[in-house]
C-alpha cells in the first residue's frame, strides 16, 4: 500500500513538473502623438503591474506618391523606467501595395533611423519592435519582404513582432504568416463600421465566437490585446460618414441637441457642431464603447481558447477613457482571467 | 491600429488631404457636369468643391501670391536699389551660412562683398543696409526654428532654449531699429517664434501690445494677424480665432486659402460665440459663408439671405451646393475608374473630416429650388443668370424637367460661353431624361444639341462629362428599344461590347453600313474602337479559332495590324524560354498577318507533300506555330492588340495565368474550361500526327516530348490548384517506355529538372528543379 501511494506521489510530481507554469506579462498601448503622463495614470499602471509599453511612434502613409511619417510622437513627459518600451509603427496597407521592393528597403532604413532619433537613449533598452499593418493577400508579399528586410537591419537582440487581426488568423492560408518572432492578436475591430445594422464593431461576442470556433491555431507565438476604448460612428442617411474618436456616453447625453434613440444609438435633433464635426438633423451616432463587463467577457471568451503559456496581455489603449471608465480592480480581474 | 490615421489639428496649416492618395484621383472637374465656374469669381474659385485641398489652385500659386507681395514691399523699401531677382535670392533662396557672411561683410563695411555680390553695390550704400541684413539674418534663423516637421523623415528637433534666446534677440533688435517697416517684420518673426515655442499667452500678449497697432503695414498686418489667430486657437480661444480667420479670408487675398483651411469651429458654443463677436453684417455673412463650406451650404445660404439677400458671398455656396447634390444624386464616374477604385474613391470622400459631402440629398432639393425662385423674383438681385443656370440644373436633378428647361432658356446668355454651355447641358439632360420615360428620341434634335455643345468644348464647358452621362442613358434607352448597335455604341465599353462574337460581327456590319444618320455617325466617331480595330479583333478571334483564311481577310483589312512575334514562332526548344527566343538577334519575326499566312502555307505544303518524313517535319513546324501562339509559347503577344483596353475575358481569348485562377478549396476533380488562348490541344494533335508519320526515333522522341509538354500544359489549365505543379501524364510514360534509348531522351533529362526527377526519382541530383 505504502509503495503504491509512493508511486502515485511520484506520478503526480512528474505530471505537475511537466505542466509548464504560465508566464503572463502585462502591457498597454500608447497611441497618441503627444506622450504625456500624469501621476494617477502611472499609479494605476504600477498597481496593475503593467511593465510593457507598446509605444506608437508614427504612422507611415502614402502622400503624393511617397511614403511619409504621419502623427509622429512628441514627448512631453519622460517614459517611466518601470516600463519596457516596444516601439510600434503603423503602416497603411496602401503603402505596402504601392511600393516597389527597392523602395521598401529604403522605407525600412528610414523607419529605423527615425525611430532611433525619436527614442534617443530610450532606444538602448528596446528589446522588441512591432509593426502594425492590416495587410491582405495582395500586399503580403511586399509586407513580408519588408519585415524580413527590417529584421536583417536590426541587431539580433531585438525581437520583431507584428500585429495580427482576427481575419488574418481565420484566413491564414490566404493572408500568410508574417516572418516575425511573435504576433500581437488584436481581439477587437471585429465588425464593419460602415454597417449601419451592426451593434458594435469593436467587440461582439457572437462575431468573436465565429473566429474562435476552430480554436486559435497560429504558427507563431501570440500575445493578445484587448480593447479599452470608445468611438462614435456618424451615419447620415444610413451611410457612415465620420468617426468620432474617444467619444463617451456622458458627452453625448450632455448635448441637448442629441437624443438617445435606443441603446447605443443617438439621434441628432437639430444641426450643430460637435467635436469639430457637423451634425445634421436626423443624423445618427452609434456609440461603440467597451466597458468593464464587455472587456471581461472578451477576456473570458478568448482565455477558453488560449493555449499559449508565455505571452503578454495588453490593453488598447492609454487614454482618459481607460482610466475614467475602468477601475483597477476590474482591470486586475480581466488580467487574472488568463491565469 | 485604429481604422483612421491619427491626426492633429494644426491651425494655419495644410488641411488633411481628402484624396486617398497614391494615384492621381480625378477631381470633380472630371466627374461632374455642373461647372462652378459659371460664377466667374476668381477669388472664390479655390473653394469650389474639390477632392483636393483647393480647386485648381496650386501650392506654387499660393506661395507666389504671398511672397510676391512681400518682395514688392521690400523693393519699395530698398528704393529699388536691388533687382527683383537679387532680392528674391536674399529673402527666400540664400542659406543662413551665405547670409551670415553677407551680414558680416555689410556690418564691417568689407569692400570684398562686391567681388562676391556685385549686384549689391547700390544696396550697400543705403544707410540702413546694416539694419536690413541684420533683420534678414534674424528672419532666416526664425525660419530655421519654424521648419515644418510634417511628413519629414528627418524632423528637426525644436530647441526650446535656443528659440527662447532667439526671441530675446529679436526683441532687442526690434527695439534698436528705427524703421517702422523693420519693426513690423520683427513683430512677425517674434509671433512666429512664440507659436513654435508653444508660449501662446506670451505671443497673444505681444500681439495685443505691439503688432495690433500695425494697421497700415501692408502684408505684415495680416500675416501677424494670422499668427495671432493661430496663437488664440492653440490657447483654445476658438471663437476669437475663427473670427480672425474669417476676417483674413475676406480681406486679404494672399492669405485667403490658408485662413479658409484654418477656420475650424469645434463646438456649437464656439460657433455661436464667434457669431456674437462679429462686429458687422459683412463679418456675419463671411462667417456663414465659411460655415456653409465647412458644414452645410444650404444653411449658409439661408443665413446669409437673412442678413443680405443680394450678398455676393452667396454664389460660392450655391455652386458648392449644386456640385454636392450632383455628386450625391448621379453616378458619372469616368470609364477608367474600376469598381475597386470607385469604392476607394467613395470611402475617401466620406472619410473627409469636413463631412459637407453628405449634406445635400435629393429630398432636400425642393427647399433649394424655392430659395432660387425667391432670389430670381427679387428685383434688386443682379446675378440672375448664374442662379437661374444653377436652378435649371437643380430642377433637372429633382426631375422637374419643365421648370429645368424654362430656367435654362429664360436667363440664358449666348455671349457667356460657360453659362450658355451649362444651360445647353441641362437642356440635353432634360431631353434624354424625357426620352427615358417615353422611349422616344428626336435624333435630329439630339444631334443638334450635341453638335452645339461640342463647339463649346474649348470654352470651359464640361462637354466630356456630359457626353459620358448622356451616352450611358442613351445606351439604356436603345437597349429597351432593342436597337442593339446603338446601345452598344453608346455604352462605350469595348471590353463588354465585343465579348460576344455575334455582337462584334453586328458592330462591324453597322460601322460598315453607308446609310447612317448624323447621330449614328456621331456615335461611331466617338466610339473608343474604330472599324480597323474591330477588324483586328475579329482577325485575332479567327486566328485562335484556327480559321486562318478568315483571320487573314480581317488582318488585311485592318491597318492597325502591327503587333507581331518577338521571336521565331516556328522553332521550339526542350524547355520554354521566351526571353531567350526573343533575344535571338537572327530569329525570323512575323507580323500577325504573315504568321497566319505561314500557317496556311504549311497546311497547303503538308497537304501536297507525299514524302512522309518531310510531311512529318511540316506537321511539326506547324504544331510549333500553334504551340507558340498560345499562352505557353514565345508568340503569345499575337493575342495582344492595338486597342485601348485589354482583352481579358473577351471572345474566349482569356489572358490569365492559371496559377492565380484556382481557389485552394476549389473542387479539384472537375476540369476547368480552357480558354482559346491557353489551349494546347490543337498543337498536341499535330505533334502526334508528326510522330505517327516518322520512322526517325530521335525525331519521334522530339514529337513525343512536345506532346508531353502540351499534355502537361492542358493539365495545368484544367486541374492545377496552386500546390503541386507537376503531374506525369501519358506522354511522359511513353517517353520513358519507348524513347529511353534516344539521345534526345538524355538531352531532356539534362535540361528539364521535372522530367529528370520523374525518371530518376527525387534523390537524384537533377540540374534544375524545373
Amino acid at each position: 500500500m505504502r509503495s503504491s501511494v509512493f508511486q502515485l506521489l511520484i506520478v503526480v510530481l512528474i505530471l505537475s513538473s511537466c505542466q509548464k507554469e504560465k508566464e503572463i506579462s502585462r502591457g498597454i498601448y500608447y497611441w497618441r502623438s503627444n506622450f504625456e503622463t500624469n501621476s494617477h495614470e502611472l499609479q494605476v499602471l504600477s498597481k496593475l503591474k503593467i511593465n510593457k509599453l507598446y509605444l506608437h511612434l508614427f504612422d507611415v502613409k502614402m502622400i503624393d506618391g511617397k511614403a511619409v511619417p504621419v502623427a509622429t510622437i512628441h514627448f512631453k513627459s519622460d517614459i517611466p523606467d518601470s516600463l519596457h518600451i516596444i516601439p510600434v509603427i503603423y503602416i497603411t496597407n496602401e503603402t505596402m501595395l504601392q511600393l516597389q521592393k527597392s523602395e521598401l528597403n529604403e522605407l525600412a532604413n528610414k523607419i529605423k533611423k527615425l525611430s532611433n532619433k525619436l527614442l534617443g537613449n530610450y532606444f538602448l533598452s528596446v528589446k522588441e519592435f512591432q509593426f502594425d499593418c492590416d495587410w491582405t493577400d495582395k500586399s503580403k508579399e511586399n509586407y513580408f519582404y519588408f519585415l524580413r528586410y527590417y529584421s536583417n537591419l536590426e541587431n539580433k537582440t531585438i525581437l520583431l513582432s507584428a500585429t495580427i487581426r482576427l481575419h488574418q488568423v481565420k484566413y491564414q492560408n490566404r493572408t500568410g504568416i508574417p516572418p516575425v518572432s511573435r504576433g500581437m492578436l488584436m481581439f477587437y475591430n471585429m465588425g464593419n463600421i460602415r454597417d449601419y445594422q451592426s451593434n458594435n464593431s469593436i467587440y461582439n461576442s457572437q462575431t468573436a465566437a465565429s473566429y474562435l470556433t476552430n480554436g486559435l491555431k497560429y504558427p507563431i507565438p501570440l500575445d493578445v490585446s484587448l480593447a479599452a476604448y470608445s468611438w462614435g460612428i456618424l451615419y447620415r442617411f444610413g451611410i457612415a460618414i465620420e468617426l468620432i474618436s474617444n467619444l463617451t456616453k456622458e458627452e453625448l447625453t450632455k448635448d441637448s441637441l442629441i437624443l438617445t434613440s435606443h441603446s447605443n444609438i443617438y439621434k441628432i435633433k437639430k444641426e450643430h457642431l460637435f467635436h469639430g464635426v457637423y451634425l445634421q438633423a436626423d443624423d445618427e451616432i452609434r456609440l461603440e464603447a467597451i466597458d468593464a463587463k464587455q472587456m471581461q467577457q472578451a477576456a473570458k471568451q478568448l482565455s477558453n481558447r488560449w493555449n499559449y503559456k508565455k505571452f503578454t496581455l495588453t490593453l488598447y489603449h492609454w487614454h482618459d477613457y481607460l482610466f475614467n471608465t475602468f477601475d483597477s480592480e476590474e482591470l486586475e480581474k480581466t488580467f487574472a482571467t488568463f491565469n | 491600429m485604429l481604422l483612421l490615421i491619427s491626426g492633429v489639428i494644426i491651425p494655419y496649416s495644410t488641411p488633411i488631404s481628402k484624396a486617398c492618395g497614391g494615384w492621381d484621383d480625378p477631381d470633380f472637374t472630371e466627374i461632374l457636369m455642373f461647372n462652378p465656374e459659371i460664377i466667374d469669381m476668381p477669388n472664390q474659385s479655390p473653394f469650389f468643391l474639390s477632392i483636393k485641398d483647393y480647386y485648381q489652385y496650386s501650392d506654387y500659386e499660393r506661395e507666389n501670391s504671398s511672397n510676391g507681395i512681400n518682395n514688392q514691399e521690400w523693393l519699395e523699401y530698398t528704393q529699388h536699389t536691388i533687382s527683383f531677382d537679387t532680392l528674391n535670392w536674399l529673402i527666400y533662396k540664400s542659406s543662413i551660412e551665405e547670409f551670415k557672411i553677407i551680414t558680416k561683410d555689410v556690418n564691417e563695411n568689407n569692400p570684398n562683398i562686391l567681388l562676391k555680390h556685385p549686384s549689391l553695390s547700390s544696396f550697400i550704400k543705403l544707410k540702413y543696409a546694416k539694419e536690413i541684413t541684420n533683420y534678414l539674418l534674424a528672419a532666416k534663423i526664425t525660419e530655421n526654428h519654424c521648419q515644418s516637421n510634417l511628413y519629414s523623415w528627418e524632423p528637426v528637433e525644436r530647441d526650446s532654449i535656443n528659440i527662447y534666446k532667439h526671441i530675446q534677440d529679436l526683441l532687442l533688435q526690434r527695439k534698436k531699429v528705427k524703421s517702422k517697416f523693420l519693426k513690423q517684420r520683427y513683430d512677425f518673426q517674434i509671433l512666429r517664434s512664440y507659436l513654435i515655442l508653444g508660449n501662446n499667452q506670451q505671443g497673444i500678449k505681444y500681439y495685443q501690445q505691439n503688432a495690433k497697432k500695425n494697421k497700415n503695414s501692408g502684408s505684415m498686418y495680416y500675416r501677424c494677424l494670422g499668427y495671432y489667430a493661430a496663437l488664440l486657437y492653440r490657447d483654445t480661444r476658438y471663437a476669437e480665432s475663427n473670427l480672425i480667420y474669417a476676417q483674413i479670408y475676406d480681406q486679404y487675398e494672399p492669405q485667403r486659402s490658408d485662413a479658409y483651411s484654418s477656420f475650424h469651429p469645434l463646438e456649437e458654443s464656439d460657433w455661436q460665440q464667434t457669431l456674437q463677436l462679429a462686429k458687422n453684417k459683412r463679418e456675419k455673412e463671411v462667417l456663414w459663408q465659411l460655415y456653409g463650406c465647412y458644414s452645410n451650404p444650404l444653411i449658409g445660404i439661408q443665413e446669409i439671405i437673412k442678413i443680405n439677400p443680394t450678398s455676393n458671398l452667396l454664389d460660392l455656396l450655391l455652386v458648392r451646393l449644386v456640385n454636392i447634390a450632383e455628386s450625391n444624386c448621379l453616378n458619372n464616374y469616368p470609364d477608367y475608374i474600376n469598381e475597386e477604385y470607385n469604392s476607394n474613391y467613395n470611402s475617401s470622400i466620406s472619410g473627409d473630416p469636413i463631412n459637407t459631402w453628405a449634406t445635400i440629398q435629393k429630398n432636400q432639393l425642393d427647399s433649394v429650388a424655392a430659395i432660387i425662385d425667391k432670389q430670381l423674383s427679387n428685383p434688386n438681385f443682379n446675378r440672375k443668370k448664374v442662379w437661374a443656370t444653377a436652378g435649371a440644373f437643380i430642377n433637372y436633378l429633382q426631375g422637374n424637367y419643365a421648370s429645368a428647361s424654362k430656367l435654362a432658356t429664360q436667363y440664358d446668355d449666348i455671349n457667356e460661353d460657360v453659362i450658355h454651355g451649362q444651360n445647353l447641358i441641362t437642356q440635353l439632360l432634360v431631353q434624354v431624361a424625357e426620352a427615358k420615360k417615353s422611349l422616344l428620341i428626336d435624333e435630329n434634335e439630339l444631334f443638334a444639341k450635341l453638335d452645339k455643345l461640342n463647339n463649346l468644348k474649348s470654352k470651359n464647358v464640361r462637354v466630356e462629362n456630359c457626353e459620358r452621362f448622356v451616352f450611358r442613358q442613351l445606351s439604356e434607352i436603345y437597349a429597351e428599344k432593342f436597337e442593339v448597335y446603338k446601345s452598344v455604341l453608346c455604352n462605350r465599353n469595348p471590353n463588354e461590347d465585343v465579348s460576344e462574337v455575334q455582337q462584334l460581327d453586328e458592330l462591324i456590319a453597322f460601322m460598315e453600313s453607308s446609310n447612317k444618320s448624323n447621330l449614328e455617325n456621331y456615335f461611331v466617331s466617338t466610339y473608343p474602337l474604330n472599324l480597323q480595330q474591330l477588324y483586328e479583333i475579329k482577325g485575332i478571334y479567327s486566328l485562335y479559332q484556327y480559321e486562318f483564311q478568315n483571320a487573314v481577310n480581317y488582318f488585311e483589312k485592318s491597318s492597325a495590324s502591327t503587333e507581331g512575334t518577338y521571336g521565331d514562332p516556328f522553332k521550339i526548344k526542350i524547355t520554354d524560354c521566351h526571353d531567350c527566343d526573343h533575344a535571338e538577334s537572327n530569329a525570323t519575326r512575323y507580323s500577325r498577318l504573315d504568321f497566319t499566312k505561314k500557317l496556311i502555307k504549311l497546311q497547303t505544303k503538308a497537304k501536297n507533300e507525299t514524302n512522309v518524313e518531310k510531311k512529318s517535319r511540316i506537321y511539326f513546324e506547324y504544331a510549333n506555330g500553334l504551340y507558340n501562339m498560345s499562352y505557353h509559347g514565345n508568340a503569345r503577344s499575337l493575342q495582344g492588340g492595338p486597342y485601348p483596353f485589354d482583352m481579358s475575358d473577351n471572345l474566349g481569348l482569356r489572358f490569365y495565368t492559371y496559377e492565380n485562377d484556382r481557389e485552394q478549396n476549389e473542387d479539384s476533380s472537375t476540369p476547368r474550361n480552357i480558354s482559346l488562348f491557353n489551349d494546347c490541344h490543337e498543337a498536341m494533335k499535330w505533334y502526334n500526327a508528326a510522330k505517327s508519320l516518322t520512322k526517325d526515333v530521335e525525331f519521334a522522341a522530339q514529337c513525343a516530348w512536345m506532346s508531353a509538354k502540351c499534355e502537361h500544359n492542358i493539365w495545368l489549365e484544367e486541374y492545377y490548384n496552386g500546390t503541386n505543379d507537376f503531374m506525369a501524364q501519358r506522354n511522359f510514360e511513353l517517353l520513358k517506355k519507348e524513347y529511353h534509348d534516344t539521345k534526345y531522351f538524355q538531352q531532356i533529362i539534362s535540361e528539364c529538372g521535372y522530367f529528370c526527377t520523374y525518371i530518376n526519382g527525387p534523390d537524384k541530383n537533377c540540374i534544375r528543379n524545373k
